[in-house]
């Protein structure tokens, strides 16, 4: 569970969520946790502490997600637990019909609504399936293979240069030690190389810190694009 | 206590609270959060689905004092569901309760 410290990183967070399930993270989602922020404010709470109130994310993700979409996770562990709840005569927030439950009826369009998701057959999406290869087979098969290979290159980059640093630096005592068979040679003075070394590694660093992020944010779009693949073929969220 | 209770719970919470009067996301939640334990911020899918359904409508009241407030109120279909929950309610808690003191007279 990611904790949040602040508003921005718990909205965020909220809006990745709920994109990687294929959620618009309108207007709406996102007025409602803002003004709940300031409220909490405004009752003296700081914006850790309401993010703690407010609980886990993706869990607030999935609960979107159940309520609203007809392919996910929680309305299908909802609907395992409808199936244990029939026998109970349990009444559930999604309003799904229970066989034996005639006092259960629900009169109301919108709680019909949510039943028609539940009722769906979950099948397989054909021309959905088709599209899926076709831009599979002629898009993604080189588009993300070249930027992975991209990425990797990059990634060499700081990583090239902190070599380069770490043996500048100590290019006199590597020298020392291997005299023959292996030189540093540098056109520079010995003190020069200490400190051309120290600001490669500064570089080789701030590089790292990038490519990070560039391989995190790499792997968020594989993972959405995957979800977005299992979506529209018709199966469960992973 | 049970999460599929609670859950199961929270919609007739949420519509009896707003029958009795208006209220913004925050004091709903709090008010919630007084009574049963559950994850604070899934109440809002809840209002969301239900505005959705026209079972609650939401109008914004600006504030010289403070920020602008988006206050929930009950339609003539939340009421009438409230009323369908609620009676559905008493009858399966007082169901239950004679099959415990069955149990218990055994």
């Amino acid at each position: 569970m990611k904790q949040c410290i602040n508003k921005n990183e718990f909205i965020e967070e909220l809006k990745l969520q709920l994109r990687n399930l294929g959620i618009n993270a309108d207007s709406d989602i996102i007025e409602d946790f803002e003004q709940h922020f300031e409220q909490g404010i405004a009752a003296g709470l700081t914006e850790t502490q309401i993010c703690e109130q407010l609980g886990d994310v993706s869990e607030i993700a999935k609960q979107y997600a159940s309520e609203f979409s007809q392919f996910s996770d929680n309305q299908n562990s909802n609907k395992e637990i409808q199936d244990q709840n029939n026998d109970m005569s349990a009444y559930s927030s999604s309003g799904q019909q229970t066989g034996q439950s005639d006092g259960f009826q629900n009169q109301t369009a919108g709680q019909q609504s949510t039943m028609q998701y539940s009722n769906k057959k979950s099948g397989i999406n054909v021309s959905g399936l088709i599209g899926l290869i076709c831009l599979d087979v002629f898009v993604l098969s080189w588009a993300i293979p070249s930027l992975g290979a991209v990425i990797i290159s990059y990634c060499c980059i700081p990583l090239s240069l902190s070599l380069a640093g770490v043996v500048s630096i100590f290019s006199d005592a590597i020298n020392s030690f291997t005299n023959q068979w292996f030189m540093v040679v540098t056109p520079f003075h010995p003190v020069t190389n200490v400190f051309l070394g120290i600001a490669l590694l500064a570089i080789s660093g701030l590089l790292a810190v990038l490519a990070v992020k560039i391989v995190k944010g790499f792997i968020n779009i594989i993972k959405s694009l995957v979800n977005w693949h299992i979506r529209v073929t018709g199966g469960k969220n992973v | 206590m049970n999460s599929q209770l609670k859950r199961g719970t929270l919609e007739l919470c949420v519509l009896s609270i707003v029958d009795r009067t208006d209220c913004y996301g925050y004091e709903l939640v709090n008010q919630i959060s007084n009574c049963m334990h559950i994850t604070e911020g899934t109440i809002y899918p809840l209002l969301k689905r239900l505005k959705q359904d026209g079972c609650i409508d939401s109008y914004i009241v600006e504030s010289q004092e403070g920020p602008a407030r988006k206050y929930y109120q009950i339609t003539d279909t939340g009421k009438n569901n409230l009323v369908t929950i609620k009676t559905e309610w008493y009858e399966f808690v007082a169901n239950i309760n004679k099959l415990l003191e069955g149990e218990t007279s055994q």
